[in-house]
């Protein structure tokens, strides 16, 4: 079986925003409306998918590590800089 | 000393992605957005809210009194509704993972229209309002969404409504706005650096598919005219829907306005048509796409010199 964890999107209510709908034609293609990146990432492992959904699994595994990666280096950043403030008001 | 106020959406604006790469080192500045913000201001609301009272959003130009409960083609009041909002990854490239808010309502009757009922009742979901969107946001962001995105129904009825929300929120992401492309030039004015994308459904290539098939008069001379204003000043995505048996009146005739008005522009073909919602009531549109229809669609667009990124 298929899963994936995904929180439930707040304030609409019914629970129908979480859904992925996926049609199957009689030749074998899928149709995926509302493909969230869990729901990708579990039609790739399940060899459900083609090149384009590699393309795409890999492109946002990219800007995660990317987004992650910058936001350890603006933290970083911050820190210095708060650390800085801190030496000048002591310092003063 | 207090330091400088961060955007929080600045790491990702900075990020050499697909998104900020191909979109234009402008749209990167931190500063540009939160100078939009500014431009929310409650003049633009005001005049923004004027339509409510007298609509000309959209080129039906019914001039309905929605404060009276008038309702024009798209039977829609004088608030917007929510029916759905979630993060996606199904969008191009460029914008995923994107956080859309469906709005209910539209100025257009598609008959293939997916999203069924939730587009054509504008009752359907809950208020929008800032206090939503504040909350909707973040959660958003959670979910590593790097823009919010108003799609449909059809936004362009909504845009007060939209104004008002945004304007309420201290941390706007960038902002997309998937449209039919059927508003009028003061609704496009009304946006005009607050939307950071444009994303537009260029339907139908010729008056007879998008009347029969929409209910909608004039389509090709409004959804040109709006595509050439808007990616004279805007980064912009053009898709085409492909319809079974509409590859000759339709595909083409976009395809090849693409090639002499917009050759640079961004290009998605979608072939990922499906009978929903009232299709069956034209019998080329109850059947699926032909997959040979999507092959000589990417090979028409490649023969044309399109920008495909889909």
């Amino acid at each position: 079986m298929l899963s994936c964890n995904e929180p439930a999107a707040p304030l609409t209510g019914g629970g129908e925003e979480r859904m992925t709908e996926i049609s199957i034609a009689p030749d074998g293609r899928l149709y995926v409306f509302g493909a969230s990146v869990g729901v990708l990432e579990a039609l790739g492992a399940a060899g459900l998918g083609d090149e384009s959904l590699e393309r795409r699994l890999a492109c946002l595994r990219d800007l995660a590590c990317r987004t992650a990666a910058a936001g350890e280096q603006a933290a970083a950043s911050e820190g210095e800089a708060g650390g800085a403030l801190r030496n000048r008001s002591t310092e003063e | 000393m207090t330091p400088p106020a961060r955007d929080p959406y600045s790491e990702v604006r900075k990020l050499a992605s697909p998104f900020c790469a191909q979109f234009g080192a402008s749209r990167q500045a931190t500063g540009s957005r939160l100078m939009s913000q500014a431009l929310l201001t409650q003049t633009r609301q005001l005049e923004a809210r004027q339509h409510y009272a007298r609509c000309q959003l959209c080129e039906h130009r019914c001039a309905a009194n929605r404060l009276e409960g008038v309702r024009g083609p798209c039977k829609a009041g004088a608030e917007a509704r929510v029916y759905r909002h979630r993060v996606e990854s199904g969008e191009e490239l460029e914008l995923i993972p994107s956080h859309l808010f469906y709005l209910s309502g539209c100025d257009l009757r598609c008959a293939f229209c997916i999203a069924e009922e939730n587009a054509f009742d504008p009752r359907r979901g809950v208020p929008l309002t800032a206090e939503f969107l504040r909350q909707a946001i973040p959660w958003g962001k959670a979910q590593q969404a790097r823009n919010i995105q108003w799609v449909g129904g059809e936004p362009t009825i909504h845009i007060p409504a939209i104004l008002e929300a945004m304007a309420g929120c201290s941390d706007l992401p960038p902002v997309v706005w998937k449209s039919d492309f059927y508003g009028t030039p003061e609704a496009f004015d009304l946006l005009d650096d607050v939307v950071d994308v444009y994303v537009a459904d260029f339907k139908f290539g010729n008056d007879a598919c998008a009347e029969r098939i929409a209910r909608v008069p004039n389509y090709t001379a409004v959804i040109t005219r709006n595509l050439k204003r808007v990616a004279a000043a805007h980064d912009l995505i053009v898709r085409h829907l492909l319809l079974p048996e509409h590859f000759e009146c339709c595909y083409r005739p976009v395809a090849e306005w693409m090639r002499d008005h917009l050759p640079s522009a961004k290009f998605s073909i979608r072939d990922g048509y499906l009978p929903k919602w009232r299709a069956g009531h034209f019998a080329e549109l109850a059947g699926r796409l032909d997959p040979n229809d999507a092959r000589r669609a990417r090979l028409l667009a490649e023969e044309l010199g399109l920008n495909v990124i889909m």
